[in-house]
Formats: C-alpha cells, structure tokens, sequence
C-alpha cells in the first residue's frame, strides 16, 4: 500500500498537530485491540499466539533443553521467522537479536539452574504469519513487530513450565546427570507467581515532528520520520532504548525532548499492558472445552 | 479508556449462539434488499424449498438432480450438485449458482469504484481495485487538462505520471468488463478523479449495498463515497457549491461545478440544460487542478468527525451489517452516544452499534 501524495499529507498533518488526531481515532497512547492466548501447543513447554485485529500474527513457543555448560548468555537464544521473508532477512534477525539481548540482560537464569554444571537452555522459537501482501512494494519496514513479538514472548515465558527435578541438585563431587519426574502435573511454572521478575516488553514508539504515537498502524507507519525501541522491565525503562527505521521514505532525527517524550509514554502505559498481559496468562483457558 | 485492551480469541459457547442469532438477523435485513432477485428465484421452478433463500457452505449438496446446469460457487461429483463456496442459492431457470457472502470484488458495469494507481504503463494505468484482476484505466477515458473532447496525443503520453502516479487513490466508473473479469474505468465526469481532503476506509465489498447514487454528503461537514469495491473514501464536503464563495480562481469555480453536478445528480435528477453548461465550461475550467495532490485546510474539529465515520463504517463491517446512506448516518448518530471518539476503537462499542442499529431498524420495521 503506497500512500497517495494527498492522503500522506492528510495524516502527516493531523499527526504532526498540537493535539495530535490518529486517523483511526486513537489516542497517541492507545493500542489497537489485541487477542491472545497461552500455552495451545501440546508439545512445547510454553506457548502463545497474539494477533491484532488488521491480521498480524505471532505464534510463540518455548521450548528447553539440558546443557551441560559455562556460558550463561547463550541460554536464551530466540529464532524469529517471518512469512515470505528469507531465513537470513534483516528484519527477522533484527528482531531475533534484540529480544534475546533485551531478555538476557535482565533474565533470571537462577531458575534456568539445575545442578552446578547443567542449565535449561531455552529455545524461543516465534513465527510471524500472514504479514500484509504488499510489503515487498511498500514504505513500511515493519519493525512495529517488535513490540508484538514481544508480547508474545512475554506471554509464552509466563506460560512456561518446566519438568520437576528428581535428581540431586549437587554435583559438584560426584558426576550425575539431572533426571526429572516424569508426571507432568508435577512441572514447575519457569516464573512462579510469587516471582517477581517478568521479561522484558519492547515497545515500539513511532516519532513524528513533535509528537510521539505508540503502536502505529501500517497507514501511520509510512509518514512517521522516526521510531524508538524502549525496553520496559519492572516499571523501569531499561535497555535496549534505540532507534528504529519505521519507514523509508522521509526518515528525519529527532530531538532530545521527543525522545523523554517516547520515554515518558512508555513509563505511562508499561504497567498497564504488563496487567493486560499478565490478566491473559493467568487464564487457562481450553480451547476445545469451551466450545464444545 | 483503558491503553490497551487483550481478549482471549476462544468463543464461548454463549457467544456462539449469539453471533448466529446476529447473522440471522442480517440475513433477513440482506433478504429485503436483494427482492428482485428472491423474486425471480422463486418463480422459477425451486422444488428443495419454499424459502426465498437457502443458506450452504463448502461442500454441502445442493441437489441430485443431474438437469440443473451448474454456474459459480458450485462443482459436480457423481452427479450430484454441491455447494464450492459458502452463500445463498441462487436459481435462474435451469442454472444453479451459489452467490457467496464473502470474496473479491468482481466488477460490474457500471459500478463506481474507488482504486488505486498501482502501475503506469503504455497509454494505460492499472488499479489495484480488491478484485481478482487489476483494473485499467486508459489514457482515452479520463479527462486531461485543456478539456474533454481532445485527443490525446504523445506529450500526453509522456507526461501521464503528472496526472496520475503510482499509489494515487481515485474515483472512477466502471466501463466495461472484460471475459476474465478484469474491468476497464472511466473518469470521464467531474465527479470522478483524484480524491483528496479525506482519508480511506476498506470494508468487504459484499456489504456496499448498490444504489443510484454512491456519493453522499452526511451531517457533520463530511461527505462520503461508497466505492462498490468495498473502498470508501471519507472526505470533507466541498462547499464551493455556493456560488458566491469567493475561493481562489479556477479551483472555487472548479468546486463550484462538481456540486452542480453532484446536486444535479443526488438531486432532482438528470437535467439536460445543467450538463451541457458543465460541459462547455468544463472547457474552459478543467486545469491541472483536478489532479492536484494538495489538501484543504482542515480543522481538527472535522479530522475527528471524519475518523469517527471512518470507525463507523470499521464498526457495520465488524457486524456485518449492510452499509449505505441511511445506516451510516444512523450509526454516526448512535456513536456520539459513546462521547469520546477513541472509544470506538475497540470491539464491544462497536458490537453495541451493531446491535443498536439494528433494533432501531426493527422497531421502524
């Protein structure tokens, strides 16, 4: 969808005004509905499935395994494929590496422990489906994904549980390889609910003269000039905080006090979708039995 | 108003039944709509049954009887009839044909459509109009600067990306369709051409109900076109038609016309006298300024107005409801019931709308 000169200006203009009017009437600060739902894939440990109401859709899974090994960052590794893109396109590796950055940094790898030589290795694997036919042509690079994928890593991690240990937790002196129960009702929930960590959400701030606007749509995306990636733990702004390229035509920079701007919203809303999050975790919902 | 709203996507059984109730509903506002046709299908000989129509979905049999012929959204397997796509039977003497609920667009003689430039080609540009093909627009069959009733020569030809470009959005009827179902437009009327001051809203074209007339000028300053290919363009209403308004130059005077025909046509109907006068100072008028790409001022006051009809039209389709003049308005109305205008955005107004719309159309019966 390439935008006609008039219809740029259109949004462009009520974008960039002083009470700034999103063409589908939202606030600067709303999202667009989203509909998720966890742990619906019978073979991995967690799982999640996000979409928003244009047809953008994230399907995550979380899958462990045990290593025997030294090298605490490499525990996390996340694989983003994105449909009718390559394997090795930017945009998917982008994504892959800032989440995985965004989440090693603050993980909890205490709970990823099993004995002193062996650790979970966490395997999150997320598929994007049905991106908008005329991306290829398009202006739009949707790194707005981000946040997306984000939320539904968020939500697959949350579902996540992992077998229980049978073995002893030291090995230290004598060599032993960790077993596990084998009855999964016995599995433990990867962030119990007394924790208090929980991943890291990206969140995807589109930039626009003046003003800043949260989760753009595709329409908004191709007249933003710029875009931030805020990363939001714990009420906190926390790295990764860096720019994006949300389109390719008329990117500008943009001031110091747009980005505190960016900042501040994400502060404003960051509680709120980690509520909305965690309200949809908590429900254990079968899909079969509720219909049926 | 919460900053973001998740739902579970499950329906529950409650919702399930619902939703059909819904459907059912719409099904019988669609059913008084499309008479003509009902009426043709039960004359003719419908032995399955008396219904004015039978709801299928893939895969279903439709008859084993081997006489009928079979027209679209059907296949034949052991003789027997069954339904490819899921709609409503449709008969017309011997040929049985299921007319879906959903699909592409497929373009009609006639239709005025809303497209947008996607390639500029040899004397030609093609729409991306939502149907299966894109549809062409020839270099002949639109008007160009300097009047109608020229001919188009090699400079024209040359300079066709500074009339029409890629990504350009425009109005434009169709003119004819071609054996593969790919359709040839024309803008050859004031009313169509390149849109501005507005923004786009795409809804299935299933739910455009045809009309005489698919321009509209709604309360609030706004004014609308219903594209029959499910685009519609939500603009601001050109006031030139006034007259007397003094707006610069060739453009008020240019404004000026367009209402004349528009009110000719929305009107007291077709009147030979109005016509020819545009005609002749369509000569003279007709610059560059119809393919003007810049907008109007517009205030922020109508920005909103024209993004809550924007959400209504988002809400009539999210219900599925049949969209033209009168329920647009009727769901404009309702909506100013909701106050905030970012209220609509999620998926329980919207059903709300829905629902009131259609009992306040019951209770008018």
């Amino acid at each position: 969808m390439v935008l006609s000169p008039a219809e740029r200006s259109y949004i462009y203009n009520s974008l960039t005004s002083q009470n700034v009017a999103r063409t589908d009437s939202r606030k600067p600060s709303q999202f667009r509905p989203l509909k998720a739902s966890c742990s619906f894939l019978p073979n991995s440990n967690g799982s999640s499935r996000i979409y928003t109401v244009d047809g953008l859709e994230c399907i995550t899974s979380v899958k462990a395994k045990v290593i025997r090994t030294k090298k605490l960052n490499e525990l996390i590794n996340v694989d983003v494929e994105i449909q009718g893109q390559r394997d090795d396109s930017p945009l998917g590796q982008n994504i892959a590496t800032m989440l995985t950055k965004s989440l090693i940094d603050r993980f909890d790898l205490k709970s990823l422990k099993l004995t002193d030589k062996y650790y979970f290795q966490l395997y999150i694997d997320i598929v994007v489906l049905s991106i908008p036919s005329d991306f290829h042509f398009s202006s739009y690079t949707l790194y707005s994904l981000l946040s997306l994928t984000s939320m539904g890593v968020y939500l697959a991690l949350k579902s996540t549980k992992l077998p229980l240990l049978t073995s002893t937790t030291n090995d230290r002196e004598i060599e032993e390889e960790p077993s596990f129960a084998d009855d999964w009702e016995l599995a433990t929930p990867l962030i119990p609910k007394n924790s208090t960590y929980s991943p890291t959400l990206l969140f995807v701030v589109g930039i626009v003269g003046q003003n800043v606007i949260l989760d753009p749509s595709i329409e908004e995306e191709q007249v933003l000039e710029n875009g931030l990636c805020v990363g939001f733990n714990d009420g906190k702004i926390v790295p990764p905080v860096q720019s994006v390229l949300l389109s390719t035509s008329d990117g500008k920079g943009f001031y110091q006090i747009t980005m505190f701007k960016a900042l501040d919203i994400v502060k404003e809303v960051g509680k709120e979708v980690v509520k909305a999050l965690d309200i949809i975790s908590e429900q254990d919902v079968d899909t079969f039995d509720s219909i049926f | 108003m919460s900053v973001i709203n998740i739902s579970l996507p499950t329906t529950t059984k409650n919702d399930l039944n619902q939703t059909l109730d819904e459907d059912e509903d719409i099904n019988m506002l669609e059913d008084t709509e499309q008479g003509p046709t009902d009426a043709n299908s039960s004359n003719s000989a419908n032995k399955r049954t008396t219904a004015n129509s039978v709801v299928v979905v893939p895969g279903e049999l439709i008859t084993e009887d081997p006489t009928w012929m079979r027209g679209h959204g059907t296949y034949y397997l052991n003789d027997k009839t069954y339904s490819s796509v899921a709609g409503t039977i449709l008969k017309v003497n011997k040929l049985l044909s299921v007319i879906p609920f959903k699909g592409r667009y497929s373009p009609e003689t006639g239709d005025h459509i809303i497209g947008r430039v996607v390639d500029c080609g040899n004397k030609r540009w093609r729409l991306q109009i939502g149907a299966e093909h894109d549809a062409v627009l020839m270099l002949g069959s639109v008007n160009l600067p300097g009047g109608v009733l020229r001919r188009k020569n090699e400079s024209d030809e040359l300079q066709m990306r500074f009339f029409l470009k890629e990504g350009d959005l425009l109005n434009a009827e169709v003119q004819t369709v071609f054996n593969d179902g790919a359709a040839s437009l024309h803008t050859r009327s004031l009313k169509y051409g390149k849109l501005r001051n507005g923004n786009l809203c795409v809804v299935p074209s299933s739910l455009i109900v045809r009309a005489k007339n698919h321009s509209h000028d709604l309360p609030g300053g706004v004014s609308v076109i219903l594209g029959v290919n499910g685009f519609c363009w939500v603009y601001k209403t050109n006031y030139g038609q006034l007259g007397s308004s003094s707006q610069n130059g060739a453009g008020g005077n240019l404004g000026a016309l367009e209402a004349g025909i528009k009110s000719a046509t929305s009107g007291g109907g077709y009147k030979p006298g109005a016509a020819s006068v545009s005609i002749t100072r369509l000569e003279q008028e007709s610059s560059w300024d119809i393919y003007s790409d810049k907008n109007d001022e517009i205030s922020p006051a109508l920005k909103e107005t024209i993004s809550r009809y924007k959400n209504c039209l988002l809400a009539l389709s999210h219900c599925n409801i049949g969209i033209d003049e009168t329920r647009l308005v009727a769901a404009y109305e309702i909506s100013l019931g909701y106050g905030d205008v970012n209220s609509l955005v999620s998926d329980e107004v919207k059903e709300a709308i829905g629902e009131q719309l259609i009992t306040a159309e019951k209770m008018r019966g």
